[in-house]
């Protein structure tokens, strides 16, 4: 990923952005990757709690 | 001499510059602050409905609640947020008057990806952006809160989270984008002044939940065939209490947040204003949420003796004075949460008699006290500039009463369309034997009380 900005490699007169991947295209795929998460572990939990309710009818 | 006016000029300089870094720093940490102050909320709804829940359902209810917490943060941050800066000119998403609002606006600061991202993030240049919307979030996390109460015992947990998502990622958040954004129709066109947000927030949330308990249906036992409701007791009766007054604690940190902190760039002058520019402080919160607190238990008291209404009472005190928590005189504040401390009880009664199961009385605590703030604003506040600048809408109280009711359309219809979807495809509500066993031992992999609990003596009559 490397540090966001050519200065050399030091945190002297950084100013903006800071966070990993700051000014490339790496936050949208974190951020589809993190509602991915969220969509499928919804689906896993869907599918073990009708499991669980499928033995109790 | 020009060069000790030349050394005063800059030293004058550098104290400016020092005075503007503190003043940042303490917004920074003023909204920093009131996100673990509101997390105090949900540790008390956590409480709150555990101990409101029977023994057999208790964990089942803690999960649920957690789990609401845990998926309204990233949906928030993945959408919610720029739903409330999109939409406060209504769905067309324009721009508003003061030009902080619409699809372009929203597009630049509130995305995940893109330019955006870099108001998302660590930011050496942002030291409000990331606050804010913590901020933000734990108001959406508490609107998810509010209706966990009102469906526990027999719903079922992803049903549930998915309907905490849309709640707080949308519901909410759209009746914000509306009520209470500077932009907001409601704030220029109606001069809608809901400060504390007991319309935007609590009726939200609570006719949220209402939609969704129509779909829902009550506990097998809550009704006799007759019609005639019975009390299902929770099991931890001190536990359910002790939520309550956590939840007020927490509610200090909500209502916190509701201001904006001065002096900054982005704020509306050089003192505390309220979120529509309008002047107030902390003195008027202290002042205030203290008086509407006793004034609710106090009514709740002398119509119940019970301390579960009183607590509920002290809530309800808050809520129907937030409104105009910014402008309210103490003693009227005191006054007014007194009424909604004797009226909470009966209100709750006539939604049993509808047929609703409403566990934890929140569809009247946060619903039914919300509108009665709002509009006692609108008695009360009328004539009152809601916003800030020349020409702004005055309060009245058929803008409150028009904002009120969109609220409540906002939240009602909302649940209820989502509620009957999941029901459809029958992931709303347990199966009638999971919920005769009790949740905990057919979905919770742990035993709230692995060596019992004594029951009490008999309630006094």
């Amino acid at each position: 990923m490397g540090f966001p900005y050519d200065n050399g490699g030091t945190w002297t007169d950084v100013s903006g952005p800071i966070f990993m991947g700051a000014g490339t295209g790496a936050p949208g795929t974190y951020a589809v990757i993190g509602i991915v998460i969220c969509i499928v572990a919804l689906a896993i939990g869907q599918v073990a709690e009708s499991a669980k309710y499928s033995k109790h009818k | 001499m020009e060069e000790q006016i030349a050394e005063l000029a800059a030293q004058v300089a550098a104290i400016e510059a020092k005075g503007n870094l503190t003043n940042t720093m303490f917004a920074e940490a003023y909204y920093y602050l009131t996100i673990p102050l509101m997390i105090i909320i949900h540790a008390g709804f956590l409480a709150y409905e555990m101990g409101a829940s029977r023994a057999k359902n208790a964990l089942s209810s803690g999960v649920k609640n957690i789990l609401a917490f845990a998926f309204v943060i990233p949906a928030f941050y993945f959408f919610g947020w720029w739903v409330y800066w999109a939409m406060p000119t209504g769905f067309s998403l324009t721009a508003g008057p003061n030009g902080i609002s619409g699809a372009e606006y929203a597009g630049a600061i509130a995305l995940a990806w893109g330019e955006s991202a870099n108001f998302m993030g660590p930011n050496t240049e942002d030291q409000i952006d990331g606050v804010f919307w913590g901020a933000f979030t734990l108001f959406a996390a508490t609107t998810a809160s509010i209706m966990s109460g009102a469906v526990i015992e027999r719903i079922q947990t992803v049903g549930f989270v998915i309907l905490a998502i849309i709640l707080g990622g949308f519901s909410w958040t759209l009746a914000a984008a509306w009520g209470w954004h500077a932009d907001g129709w409601m704030v220029t066109q109606w001069g809608v002044h809901d400060f504390g947000a007991a319309g935007l927030v609590h009726a939200v949330a609570a006719f949220f939940a209402l939609g969704v308990l129509i779909n829902l249906g009550p506990r097998i036992g809550k009704f006799n065939a007759d019609g005639s409701a019975n009390h299902i007791p929770g099991h931890n009766m001190p536990f359910t209490a002790t939520g309550l007054m956590l939840i007020i604690v927490g509610f200090w940190g909500f209502l916190m947040a509701c201001l904006v902190v001065g002096g900054e760039a982005w704020s509306w002058g050089a003192n505390y204003t309220t979120i529509y520019g309008t002047p107030t402080n902390l003195g008027a919160l202290a002042f205030n949420i203290l008086m509407s607190i006793a004034g609710g238990i106090i009514g709740a008291w002398v119509m119940t003796r019970d301390p579960f209404w009183m607590m509920s009472g002290a809530l309800a005190g808050i809520i129907s004075c937030a409104s105009g928590l910014d402008i309210y005189y103490p003693a009227l504040a005191f006054i007014i949460a007194f009424s909604a401390g004797i009226l909470l009880k009966p209100a709750a009664s006539i939604l049993e008699k509808m047929g609703i199961d409403d566990a934890v009385g929140a569809v009247t605590v946060h619903g039914t006290m919300g509108i009665y703030g709002m509009l006692l604003l609108g008695v009360f506040a009328s004539g009152y500039p809601a916003a800030l600048g020349e020409g702004a809408a005055q309060v009245s109280f058929m803008g409150q009463l028009g904002g009120a009711a969109v609220f409540v359309a906002i939240g009602l219809s909302t649940g209820y369309v989502a509620s009957l979807i999941l029901k459809m495809v029958g992931m709303l509500r347990v199966p009638e034997a999971v919920e005769i066993a009790g949740l905990d031992t057919v979905k919770v992999p742990a035993q709230a009380y692995p060596e019992g609990i004594a029951a009490s003596p008999p309630a006094s009559s």
